[in-house]
């Protein structure tokens, strides 16, 4: 049985997996590694640095948590 | 190894030929994904000038990566199918599209977007290596995690094990590291409906129809393994996504945990043991140590002497806490829920580094859209390490 209840916000839990209370941005893997594809930043932020690690296939698309500008 | 649960790009329902004009002539062998080809056929049906493919030419490394995530469906994408899914709307719509389906793939793209997990830059986005399986001996098992003490007399134990339903069931292997730590016949605390494995049928077990939530069945678990077994000297509490060591788990907390006096032989100063222990709180030496801040990561796996568990279940924050119909963090978040219940009675989380046992539920029962990576992983455990390491 799936379980398909919407993603649930909590500010006092840890089990929600990385917060984004500043937004966050999308990173898509090319061939000449992570490029910029979505800054969805919240006023006062801006994407964090790219993955650290190369993508495990082209097109494979990361998000980040944004970070204070 | 792959992943205990895993599947393989070989077995995949989604897998296909690609449609022969797009298969790219320096690899022949490319296969094709139907789920992200019947998604994008759907959302731009009403466009006759998109020719798109009933199979999506995928790379094997999309495949591979795929298989290590949670089957996906049309109505619950996983990240790596996300990805895929996001790169043949942008082609689609560069090429081709009517405003009818340029809102659908919009709305297709918004959903995929919310299928990828926000990770730190430095998070891994796959799954831990699992180590292998081979049988670790009591000695073996201490030269790999050093016990804080040895010798203690064996513990009485009430063990349970808190179970729903999730999108790749986990329950089964769950319950099969703990037969092979020396806990053969845990009491199941089942939330909801989920579909029992045949090892499950047979034991004991609380089913509770319809689900009351994540707390509440973990707070009642502990209630009643309390009440069933009240001379027990230790209650584990396990959640269905735990994979304990192959090695004889049991008799090394017995020694490690079992003072040998009188009454409570759960030694005094341990309170709250946690056999799992996250990325972001493991210590920088191998071993056993408390934790100096407050809990927050993780009650895949906690063992709790006779005195804290029943403080815990007469907590009346922790009563309360389920009493708000609030189907967010009051109905989930129990290891926050213990992290300040311990911190007020003025305890501290016992850890192991590395982690005793891994988080290898690819989804949260409780949180939905929370795959088990980032700091909901141990990363480096008994079982696994981290990929690439």
């Amino acid at each position: 049985m799936t379980n398909l209840t919407p993603e649930i916000h909590a500010s006092d839990t840890s089990s929600s997996g990385r917060s984004a209370p500043m937004g966050h941005a999308l990173w898509q893997f090319t061939a000449e590694g992570w490029r910029l594809r979505k800054d969805a930043s919240l006023p006062g932020a801006q994407p964090s640095t790219p993955p650290t690690q190369p993508g495990l296939f082209v097109g494979q698309i990361r998000a980040t948590p944004s970070v204070a500008s | 190894m792959p992943s205990p649960v895993g599947r393989t790009p070989q077995r995949c329902p989604h897998r296909a030929a690609p449609s022969a004009d797009r298969v790219p002539s320096a690899d022949q062998a490319q296969p094709g994904c139907r789920l992200v080809g019947g998604l994008l056929r759907t959302a731009f049906a009403s466009d006759d000038s998109c020719a798109t493919d009933a199979a999506e030419p995928v790379a094997a490394a999309v495949c591979e990566a795929c298989c290590e995530h949670f089957d996906p469906t049309e109505a619950d994408l996983n990240p790596v199918v996300a990805s895929v899914l996001l790169a043949a709307c942008d082609r689609e719509l560069a090429a081709c599209g009517d405003d009818a389906s340029r809102d659908r793939v919009h709305a297709l793209q918004r959903r995929a977007e919310a299928s990828i997990p926000v990770l730190l830059p430095e998070d891994a986005t796959q799954p831990p290596q699992w180590l292998g399986r081979e049988r670790l001996s009591l000695d073996q098992l201490a030269a790999k995690l050093p016990p804080l003490r040895s010798g203690g007399q064996p513990l009485d134990w009430a063990v349970g094990v808190t179970t729903a339903p999730r999108r790749r069931p986990t329950l089964a292997t769950t319950l099969g590291s703990l037969a092979a730590a020396g806990w053969e016949r845990p009491h199941l605390f089942v939330d909801g409906d989920p579909e029992l494995p045949p090892d499950a049928v047979a034991l004991p077990r609380t089913h509770r129809q319809p689900a009351v939530g994540a707390w509440p069945n973990y707070l009642l678990a502990l209630t009643e393994l309390m009440h069933r077994h009240p001379a027990a000297d230790a209650f584990l509490l396990v959640q269905d996504d735990a994979l304990l060591p192959n090695a004889p788990v049991r008799a090394y907390l017995d020694g490690m945990l079992g003072d040998g006096s009188a009454g409570d032989r759960f030694a005094d100063r341990f309170e709250a043991v946690s056999l799992y222990c996250a990325h972001d709180e493991q210590a920088a030496d191998d071993g056993w140590a408390p934790l100096d801040q407050r809990w927050t990561l993780g009650a895949v796996a906690i063992a709790y002497s006779r005195a804290a568990a029943r403080d815990f279940i007469a907590s009346p924050e922790l009563i309360a806490r389920g009493l708000g119909g609030d189907q967010g963090g009051q109905r989930a978040g129990i290891d926050t829920a213990i992290g300040h219940w311990l911190a007020a009675r003025g305890g501290a989380m016992l850890r192991p580094t590395p982690s005793l046992v891994e988080h290898i539920g690819e989804t949260s029962t409780i949180w939905p859209n929370a795959p088990a990576l980032g700091n909901r992983i141990a990363g480096r455990s008994l079982v696994s390490r981290p990929r690439g390491s």
